[in-house]
């Protein structure tokens, strides 16, 4: 996979619970004994299972003044997310808590069609949301939408009433995407703020599923993990010609088995969101393990040793004693990080 | 450069550092790690800028260890953005990223060159990447410069032809659109921004034709505040006005673009030192792309 952050190439790692091939094929007849036998459950486009996620590539401190940043792509898309701060509020005198602000960003060439950026419009409309230390250009709608998902999804997830006066700001960049790019800026966004050293709960986790039922006026769902762009819409008959459907995201913090939140677009019967919502929690889930892995893995390689945090260098001792604290967070917090 | 020169640029600093702090010295081992040397002479830079830029002089090594020409490594990735452009690379130096992807459009060719297809660059600096773009006056300001400079390298000094992006004379032409958007910003900016244009472009495959890069640009920042120092890093760069912006030719060395921008004024012999040193970055960029054809 050419991967575009790292000259390293990424590893693949399968995540589904069905690792190999014949896990998958058995699996597959089980589901050919349903009652649809024209085309097996678990069929995908590119091949895979029904409840396995894109190969994920996750990769931490990308940017170099940054406090805290993540790199997550999932296949074709590709997440980049910087976290800085906690730094003073500007926008109140006091406050007892702190507070997240979250700027969500598309790249101009994230999305296939190229869109011109509010520079080529010209004026500042709206601008971000919140106080903090006023944004970039203007924001779109759907980035607006987004940066509040994000940020809402997260904030369940900081201790802010242990950063008083203080703001903390993440800002997101989609780099590309195909499908899924809110949940994986969510879930980039709480490894940045980890590796920010952010007094954090735990790590949230998001991930999003297709659910459609197979022809019209049948009432039974199917559901993928993770869909790219094309499973998602009905473009290029991505729900395989199913006439309804809808996509359900959902934010899960699983050390606490806390939802953070949820969102779903299109149309869903209960039992239909129900299906989706236990698929998007086991995929959360998944997603967590493999955080945890990679955070645990840096926490290894860069904060273990002699070699310093972040890539600091040698410090002086009371530099790692401190530092020494500040690593713990993560791991204290996150309960099962161990 | 030899180890004792290195210990005795280093000893140089760390001497003034203890003189100007007092009583207040940091305790440290007697030979220091370059790690903690690092992070002390970045305190004091902060501290006496003056005296560490006369210091930076005569010591021959710099803030990360570098020597005064010695240029930061550079990574160069092509198509990495396959599914959204048309084409796209990313240049590192250091720990300045770059992200660059073409998008292409069809558009009315101007009055005057009927037969000239379009470049258009846009730069995008957001606060994601530093936050001194956190206010939109900073991040135009610095990204109009940007824009204006790589599209006069890639337009002066025919990057590609503009004639290859012609479909019907008069009427029809292609657009390329080259947006950078800058992901870390450490230093050397420009530097990164028109080698992965250059980078993004080479990679853009026209449905009809290939557009030609044939005659590839590098360049580099020398810079100068009495003394020459190659490819800046973000701390650097805040402290010495001075600075010098070369293109030459890939393939034949040529001179395309020069751009000394503010500050003090220089001695013939350093600009052709600087431009010498334009060599070694061409040299990286022929090993990067080279090292690329050949993976592929």
């Amino acid at each position: 996979m050419y991967n575009c952050y790292t000259p390293r190439v990424a590893t693949k790692t399968q995540v589904s619970t069905l690792q190999t091939n014949s896990e998958i094929q058995a699996q597959r007849k089980k589901d050919d004994t349903g009652p649809s036998p024209a085309r097996s459950e678990s069929f995908r486009m590119d091949g895979r299972a029904y409840n396995q996620l894109r190969p994920v590539f996750i990769d931490l401190n990308t940017v170099s003044h940054a406090s805290g940043s993540a790199y997550l792509e999932m296949e074709h898309t590709k997440v980049l997310v910087a976290v800085y701060g906690p730094k003073a509020r500007q926008d109140v005198e006091f406050s007892d808590e702190g507070k997240l602000i979250c700027d969500f960003r598309y790249s101009p060439f994230a999305l296939r069609a190229r869109r011109p950026t509010g520079k080529e419009k010209g004026g500042r409309e709206g601008g971000r949301e919140g106080g903090g230390g006023g944004g970039g250009g203007p924001q779109r709608d759907e980035e607006r939408a987004a940066s509040r998902t994000v940020s809402q999804a997260l904030e369940a997830s900081v201790q802010l009433a242990k950063l008083p006066k203080s703001v903390v700001e993440v800002f997101v960049l989609v780099l590309q995407t195909d499908g899924g790019e809110v949940g994986a800026a969510i879930s980039c966004a709480s490894l940045a703020l980890a590796e920010a050293g952010i007094e954090l709960f735990g790590l949230v986790a998001s991930c999003e599923v297709v659910a459609f039922t197979p022809s019209e006026g049948k009432r039974e769902w199917r559901v993928r993990v993770d869909p790219t762009a094309a499973e998602e819409g009905g473009e290029e008959g991505g729900r395989e010609g199913g006439k309804e459907g809808g996509v359900v995201g959902l934010a899960l913090m699983p050390v606490s088995g806390e939802v953070t939140q949820v969102w779903q677009k299109g149309r869903l019967d209960t039992r239909g969101s129900e299906r989706a919502l236990e698929m998007a929690a086991d995929g959360a889930r998944m997603v967590h393990a493999l955080m945890r892995k990679r955070l645990l893995t840096y926490m290894e390689q860069e904060g273990g040793g002699e070699g310093g945090w972040g890539g600091l260098g040698e410090m002086t001792r009371d530099d790692r004693a401190m530092r020494a604290q500040d690593e713990k967070h993560p791991e204290s917090v996150d309960g099962d990080v161990k | 450069m030899s180890c004792h020169a290195h210990e005795h640029g280093y000893s140089m600093v760390r001497l003034d550092f203890f003189i100007l702090t007092g009583n207040h010295r940091v305790s440290m081992a007697d030979t220091p790690s370059r790690g903690a040397v690092e992070e002390m002479i970045s305190f004091y830079s902060r501290f006496d800028p003056a005296t560490y830029l006369s210091d930076l002089e005569s010591a021959c090594r710099r803030q990360d260890g570098r020597s005064h020409k010695q240029l930061r490594p550079l990574k160069l990735l092509q198509g990495i953005l396959q599914k959204s452009t048309a084409g796209s690379s990313l240049a590192k130096i250091g720990e300045t990223k770059v992200l660059a992807g073409v998008s292409l459009q069809v558009g009315q060719p101007g009055e005057d060159s009927p037969e000239k297809g379009e470049i258009g660059v846009e730069v995008n600096l957001l606060p994601l990447c530093h936050p001194k773009f956190s206010s939109i006056q900073a991040q135009q300001e610095e990204s109009k410069a940007l824009e204006n400079f790589v599209q006069s390298v890639l337009l002066r000094c025919n990057v590609v032809r503009r004639e290859d992006l012609c479909i019907v004379e008069g009427r029809h032409v292609w657009k390329l659109n080259v947006d950078l958007q800058c992901l870390s910003h450490d230093g050397s900016l420009a530097d990164a921004c028109v080698l992965s244009a250059l980078l993004a472009l080479a990679d853009v495959t026209l449905p009809v034709t290939i557009v030609g890069t044939d005659e590839k640009v590098v360049i580099l920042h020398g810079f100068h505040a009495d003394m020459l120092l190659g490819d800046l890093s973000l701390a650097e760069e805040e402290k010495i006005p001075t600075r010098l912006r070369i293109a030459v030719d890939c393939e034949t060395g040529q001179l395309c673009t020069l751009q000394k921008l503010g500050g003090v004024s220089m001695a013939s012999e350093h600009l052709d030192s600087a431009v010498a040193l334009c060599g070694a970055r061409q040299k990286q960029f022929l090993l990067e792309r080279d090292l690329r054809q050949d993976k592929s």
